[in-house]
């Protein structure tokens, strides 16, 4: 019988656990790098995720029906359902001034982590609370303002810049379809509905066609004369608007030139940067009622909000 | 004849001596080489580790202020206002108000200041000098901790939102970057891991840092973070 009592076997086991263990420390630490970066990158895509989440709602605008949200409430979107559930929160801190915050949780398929914020602080066009801030007839400092038979208590403001809120003439006129030169305006139909696709349509605010309770927003690059006619409008723009040849305009008239009614009515409220000419036999009545709506009619194309100050964060991150 | 053996062969113990030479060397070599693998590890993590904390920290910071509300000194510095705090006021007084206040510490009468925002923006910046608890003054919807904040001076009407803030400054010193709040030390807030010839400049929207790795000089991390 033949007996071996050599050390080769203990020999091997001890390379093999030797060998083991080095590729065991490889690959946890292989493991760890990998699980880091995982966490980074998911960080980053939450980080950019918020963000985007943010700034979509400020784009959208306050959810639902923003005016029976109280000052000091809140109104939520969100989607539980989304492979990130998110959630948005608005709250009104002032009649058009809104803390916005958006929370994105990490999705199932994520590293487990906390959620990511984002805040801004927004002004959303409010037409109540605008109407009561305006003046009648608003004015840039070296403008003039004559009117013949003005109405008595005519309230006049004079600014340095020409705003509607947190909006310039320019970014109110912005994407609204243009009116240039003279203007007859005349309601047109279409399938039984009003055509607001027609530009010279400025609604009917004194008839009984469907146009009747349309207001019309147009731009105005360079001056134009509206000759005969009746519409309710909110114009808006760089020109000159003059209205003759006894036209009747409801709304709002928002020019950095100057208005002039030569001939015709207005009723509304008007700001104008070079100044407001009323002739003789012509006529202004301030109507808030009829600026209201126009202004109602911009907020519906315009929900959008802007920022109150260009940060990022309210609360920083 | 049976042929007996016992013990073992010279050429076995030759053999043997050998590969446990070859097996101690590998074994030495392994593990000098995991040391060394180790501490360069721990070293690298000090680095990542210093550089996470300041491109957060400071784009955290900046990305609450506006134009204005940072500039950089001397290179290696930058002064801000350091938003500890916010939420939405909800009373008025002559020169107090109560807020519904997210802070992240308590507001501290002997180094903060308030920043109080109207409905369209317009900034009024006072000093705070007294403090109290209103815990009923924010109603139902309260998130935060209703807070009554004394200023310095009479209070704008119609303000809706304030900020606390500190004035701090970072700074990339020693080979670390350290926070400084008004005129006290200069906290270290990450390992020292960075050389002298680092640099911090806020261009405004950046925030620009070369980060000089103090034990190997040819590395030069640019840190660039886009504020708004």
């Amino acid at each position: 019988m033949r007996s071996s009592r050599g050390a080769a076997i203990p020999f091997v086991l001890l390379l093999t656990l030797a060998l083991y263990a080095l590729a065991w420390g490889t690959f946890v630490s292989a493991s760890s790098a990998l699980r880091s970066a995982r966490a980074a990158v998911t960080v980053s895509e939450l980080v950019a995720g918020v963000e985007a989440r943010v700034v979509r709602e400020i784009e959208r605008g306050p959810p639902g029906l923003a005016d029976s949200i109280a000052i000091g409430s809140s109104g939520f979107r969100g989607d539980s359902s989304n492979v990130r559930p998110w959630r948005a929160e608005w709250t009104r801190l002032d009649r058009e001034t809104w803390l916005v915050q958006a929370t994105i949780w990490p999705g199932e398929e994520d590293l487990p982590g906390t959620p990511l914020r984002a805040a801004r602080l927004v002004w959303v066009l409010d037409p109540q609370a605008r109407i009561l801030a305006l003046a009648d007839v608003t004015v840039a400092d070296t403008a003039t303002v004559t009117a013949g038979n003005a109405p008595p208590g005519l309230t006049i403001s004079v600014v340095d810049s020409l705003v509607l809120g947190l909006l310039t003439v320019d970014g109110v006129a912005e994407g609204l379809p243009r009116l240039a030169g003279v203007v007859t305006p005349r309601f047109a139909t279409r399938s039984g509905e009003c055509d607001t696709s027609v530009a010279e349509n400025l609604g009917d605010p004194t008839g009984t066609s469907v146009c009747r309770d349309v207001v019309s927003l147009r731009g105005v690059d360079q001056g134009i004369e509206v000759r005969g006619g009746t519409g309710h409008v909110l114009l808006a723009g760089q020109g000159d608007i003059s209205i003759t040849d006894g036209a009747l305009l409801r709304g709002i008239l928002m020019t950095a030139g100057r208005v002039r009614v030569l001939d015709g009515t207005f009723e509304g409220l008007i700001l104008a940067g070079r100044g407001v000419e009323v002739a003789g036999e012509s006529i202004f009545v301030p109507d808030r009622a009829s600026a209201l709506l126009a202004l109602e009619a911009l907020r519906d194309v315009r929900s959008s909000g802007r920022l109150l100050r260009p940060i990022r964060n309210v609360w920083g991150g | 004849m049976t042929l007996r053996c016992s013990g073992v062969t010279l050429l076995e113990a030759l053999i043997a001596v050998v590969i446990s030479t070859v097996v101690v060397t590998l074994a030495g070599r392994t593990l000098l080489h995991a040391m060394a693998v180790s501490r360069d590890a721990v070293v690298r993590d000090d680095r990542l580790i210093a550089r996470r904390i300041a491109r957060v920290t400071l784009r955290s910071e900046l990305a609450a202020l506006g134009p204005g509300e940072a500039r950089s000194s001397g290179g290696d510095s930058l002064r801000l206002r350091a938003i500890r705090g916010a939420g939405r006021v909800c009373r008025i007084e002559s020169d107090w108000i109560v807020a519904d206040l997210r802070a992240g510490r308590s507001p501290e009468p002997d180094k903060d200041s308030l920043e109080l925002m109207g409905p369209l923006g317009a900034v009024q910046v006072v000093d705070l000098i007294g403090t109290g608890s209103e815990p009923n003054a924010c109603g139902a919807n309260a998130v935060g901790r209703p807070t009554r904040l004394r200023s310095s001076g009479p209070v704008d009407p119609d303000v809706v939102f304030v900020r606390l803030f500190e004035t701090g400054a970072y700074h990339l010193d020693l080979g670390a970057l350290r926070y400084r709040r008004g005129r006290g030390g200069r906290q270290p807030l990450t390992p020292d891991v960075w050389d002298e010839r680092s640099s911090l400049v806020f261009d405004a929207p950046w925030i620009r840092a070369s980060l000089v790795d103090a034990r190997a000089e040819s590395t030069a991390v640019p840190l660039l973070v886009r504020v708004w």
